[in-house]
């Protein structure tokens, strides 16, 4: 009997033995350019996070580039178990091209899936030689401007948006005076790099431009990486509320049965310490507490919401940058 | 780009030297001297939006590469997509022989043959799903000169896992090292009597891979009625067992330049007393169905020498079919010993008159071979892990006369026996006087012009045993009996 009982126990503990081991997880974060360094941080803090809760070792990889040609990249195959994009408008195209979530992907998480914000700054050199204090600075001919394609970078395109929110504002609403205001930007624009990361390359490393399009976190980065004795923010008189989405891709989480690991690591962003690590990488939190902590690291900005002006991404997109939109006869000229 | 980053001092090194030269007299009039630094401003900024958009034109150039299809024209013709997932290509492959056959063989022509002509599409999809079909144009019908096509191989893959993949279809059994071998690789013209004896391309299933580096094993569920024979026998519908596995013991002694190739063969099932060719006809205990090539050919592809008669199965009765193989090679640098040893064994019982009762018979075959690159190639470096078989030989320089280079050269020498003694009398037994073996010397070379091309020759000398075989001799038109052939093959053999 004895003996059974011997046998039975060890026939448990083996069968058992597989369960108890810690598994080793693995996941893909497909991001848009400018968040290599947020996530590099968020990273490490979720694997420590996860290990602790459940024992397991997860480790995060990540993939960073136009939030446009990322969302594409996801939908030819790439297997993202989450799309953390710059806009709700390319994670949608997940759900009407791929149908890889469900269409309603945006109500899943707080703050409609955005769970940190951003806006759109400029960034020029020390001195401000150009001497640009605003938008209308920025048309001015003879100041150079850098900013991304918004063929292919999310960021490019909430810097068109808010150029052009600025210029309906100051124009009484007038849209050909808009479309006028940013088509003379663009003229000021002597390359187009395909992602944010890239336009900043273009402005900080290789010496192009009197001022830089960019995004709030981006300009900060730069500013703190390589010193305020050599760039200064200005702040525009009006930018827009950048709000860039997440989601967990349900057909991949259900193919590597990873959606439980991948949703808490969403879900994570939205925690404290979460939203530490993006006001620390300069993105504006969206928890309260975490916010007013970091009340004064941000500037003061008026900022426009696309839903009010724009009448939302799918619109906008149609209008400004889908084929044959008001981009491409702006740019072609 | 280094141009542009050249224009630079180019451009503004004669705004510097003016200065220079003319430094009192700037410094008197700031605003040329502000024009001038403007100037300079913006020639170097017009010079590194050049550069940038240099960068950014090779940036999508590399992008743009990783997107576009590859067309390929290594191993076949086609094309694949950028990332290697995908890929369809076109493979062929023609072999043109002379036999002739002096001396005692000259009851059977001398001719030119055309041997095999395939053609062959494969490709892959999803990286995991493989496919090939191959037709040969060349395939002789039984009894006639006259050659056709038919349906060599045709089959499809789910390759999840290295160590299991599946096939399905029409393809080779996983059996003996010389069948599984391309023709294209193989150091003889033709394989040797072993091979007679080897299951041939069959239909079914089968799991096959690599458990760990240097082992391959293949386990195949198949008709067991040869190629492009369904099995039609209602009376037994069992499906055959085929396996093979292999190992190379180089890789775990981690020998270089070396391969210790060693492996066995089996196959077991049932053949009823009537049973379906390959041309789908019922035949009574046409037990040797389903091999390979005619069972009992020379290796000159001559004479017949071993014709056994029925076993006089019932039909309610199965014929117990079981094949067992081993093979073992040897190569280090350019040198090869290669040997082979095929046992078949059929049980069953009998009711011909004479022989009326229980079965036990065998057939015995086994060759030993010897190669030698002598221009100096590696038959480690041609060795196919993968399927623990040999593969092409790139010679070390392909045939180009203007810079003296003329290809690979081997040299072989093989010798091989067939042992059907048991069909001398009994169930089965051959016609009285006729032969219940052979065995064989071939000596062959062979000049591989580059990978794709290659011409040989062989010469092989047959000797049968136990009995001779009947010829009609051409010069004096009488029947006469033979106890051996003498042939020479010549090959060109071409593929891509």
């Amino acid at each position: 009997m004895k003996k059974s009982l011997l046998h039975i126990s060890l026939l448990a503990a083996l069968v058992l033995s597989p369960i108890a081991q810690a598994a080793d997880i693995t996941l893909l974060n497909v991001s848009y350019d400018p968040t290599r360094e947020l996530y590099q941080d968020y990273n490490t803090a979720f694997s420590k996070y996860w290990k602790a809760k459940t024992g397991d070792n997860v480790t995060i990889k990540a993939s960073h580039g136009g939030s446009g040609k990322q969302a594409r990249a996801i939908i030819d195959g790439l297997d993202a178990d989450v799309a953390t994009l710059a806009l709700a408008y390319d994670v949608d195209q997940l759900y009407e091209k791929g149908k890889l979530i469900p269409k309603d992907w945006q109500k899943r998480l707080g703050h409609n899936s955005a769970p940190y914000t951003s806006t759109i700054v400029l960034l020029v050199r020390k001195g401000n030689p150009k001497k640009i204090k605003d938008w209308n600075d920025v048309v001015r001919p003879g100041v150079s401007v850098i900013t991304p394609n918004p063929k292919t970078s999310g960021g490019a395109r909430w810097n068109y948006l808010a150029a052009w929110a600025y210029a309906l504002k100051t124009n009484n609403n007038d849209e050909a005076k808009a479309k006028e205001f940013v088509a003379k930007l663009f003229k000021n624009v002597p390359v187009l790099d395909t992602g944010a990361r890239g336009a900043t390359t273009t402005f900080v490393e290789r010496g192009i431009g009197d001022v830089l399009l960019a995004w709030e976190n981006e300009a900060l980065l730069a500013q703190k990486e390589l010193g305020p004795d050599k760039f200064e923010i200005v702040v525009p008189s009006l930018s827009i509320l950048a709000e860039p989405t997440v989601t967990v891709v349900d057909k991949v989480v259900d193919k590597r049965k990873t959606r439980a690991v991948a949703t808490a690591y969403l879900e994570y962003l939205y925690s404290e310490e979460g939203q530490e690590i993006a006001a620390q990488n300069y993105y504006r939190p969206t928890l309260d507490s975490v916010a007013k902590k970091y009340e004064s690291k941000f500037p003061k900005v008026n900022l426009v919401k696309i839903d009010e002006v724009f009448g939302g991404w799918q619109k906008a997109q149609k209008t400004h940058f889908a084929d044959g939109g008001t981009f491409d006869e702006i740019y072609q000229k | 780009m280094n141009l542009k980053k050249k224009l630079i001092p180019v451009l503004i090194a004669p705004l510097f030297v003016g200065l220079t030269f003319s430094g009192q007299a700037l410094a008197n009039d700031s605003d040329e001297l502000e024009k001038l630094r403007q100037l300079v401003q913006e020639l170097d900024q017009k010079v590194k939006i050049l550069d940038r958009k240099g960068e950014l034109a090779e940036e999508a150039a590399a992008a743009k590469k990783k997107e576009t299809p590859i067309v390929q024209a290594q191993d076949g013709f086609g094309f694949k997509s950028a990332d290697g997932k995908n890929e369809i290509k076109l493979q062929g492959r023609v072999q043109a022989d002379y036999h002739a056959f002096p001396g005692d063989g000259a009851a059977v022509a001398n001719t030119t043959e055309l041997r095999r002509a395939y053609l062959t599409l494969a490709g892959k999809v999803y990286k995991d799903y493989d496919f090939k079909v191959t037709g040969n144009f060349a395939d002789q019908k039984a009894d006639t000169a006259i050659k056709t096509t038919v349906l060599d191989e045709a089959y499809f893959g789910i390759n999840w896992w290295n160590q299991a993949k599946f096939r399905f279809g029409q393809f080779q059994m996983p059996f003996g090292l010389e069948a599984s071998t391309s023709d294209l690789f193989n150091d003889f013209a033709e394989r040797s009597v072993t091979n007679a004896l080897a299951p041939f391309k069959e239909r079914g299933g089968m799991v096959h891979g690599n458990p760990i580096d240097g082992v391959y094993y293949g386990l195949a569920l198949s008709t067991g009625r040869g190629e492009n024979a369904n099995n039609t026998d209602t009376i037994n519908d069992d499906q055959e067992v085929v396996g093979r596995g292999v190992a190379n013991l180089a890789k775990f002694f981690k020998l270089d330049n070396t391969v210790l190739h060693a492996g066995g063969s089996f196959s077991h099932g049932y053949i009823s007393g009537n049973q379906a060719t390959n041309t789908n006809t019922l035949t009574s205990n046409a037990f040797l169905v389903g091999q390979g090539v005619v069972s009992s050919q020379t290796e000159g592809r001559g004479l017949t020498f071993f014709t056994p008669t029925g076993l006089g199965v019932a039909n309610s009765n199965d014929i117990e079919r079981t094949r067992l193989g081993a093979e073992a090679a040897i190569a280090y640098g350019p040198v090869k010993l290669q040997s082979e040893y095929i046992k078949h064994n059929y049980t069953g019982t009998s009711t011909t008159a004479g022989a009326v009762g229980s079965f036990d018979k065998d057939i015995n075959a086994w060759y030993v071979s010897a190669n030698w690159l002598v221009t100096g190639e590696s038959y480690a470096d041609s060795y196919l892990s993968e399927n623990g078989t040999w593969g092409r030989i790139k010679p070390r320089n392909n045939v180009d006369f203007s810079n003296g280079h003329y290809g690979a050269v081997v040299l072989g020498l093989r010798y091989s026996d067939y042992d059907a003694s048991d069909f001398k009398t009994g169930a089965g037994a051959v016609a009285a006087g006729t032969p219940t073996g052979a065995r064989a010397l071939t000596a062959a070379a062979t000049w591989i012009l580059n990978p794709y091309t290659r011409l040989a020759i062989n010469y092989v000398d047959t000797t049968f045993d136990d009995g001779a075989v009947t010829v009609k001799d051409i010069s004096s038109n009488v029947i006469a009996k033979v106890s051996g052939e003498k042939a020479i093959t010549l090959r060109g053999q071409f593929d891509f």
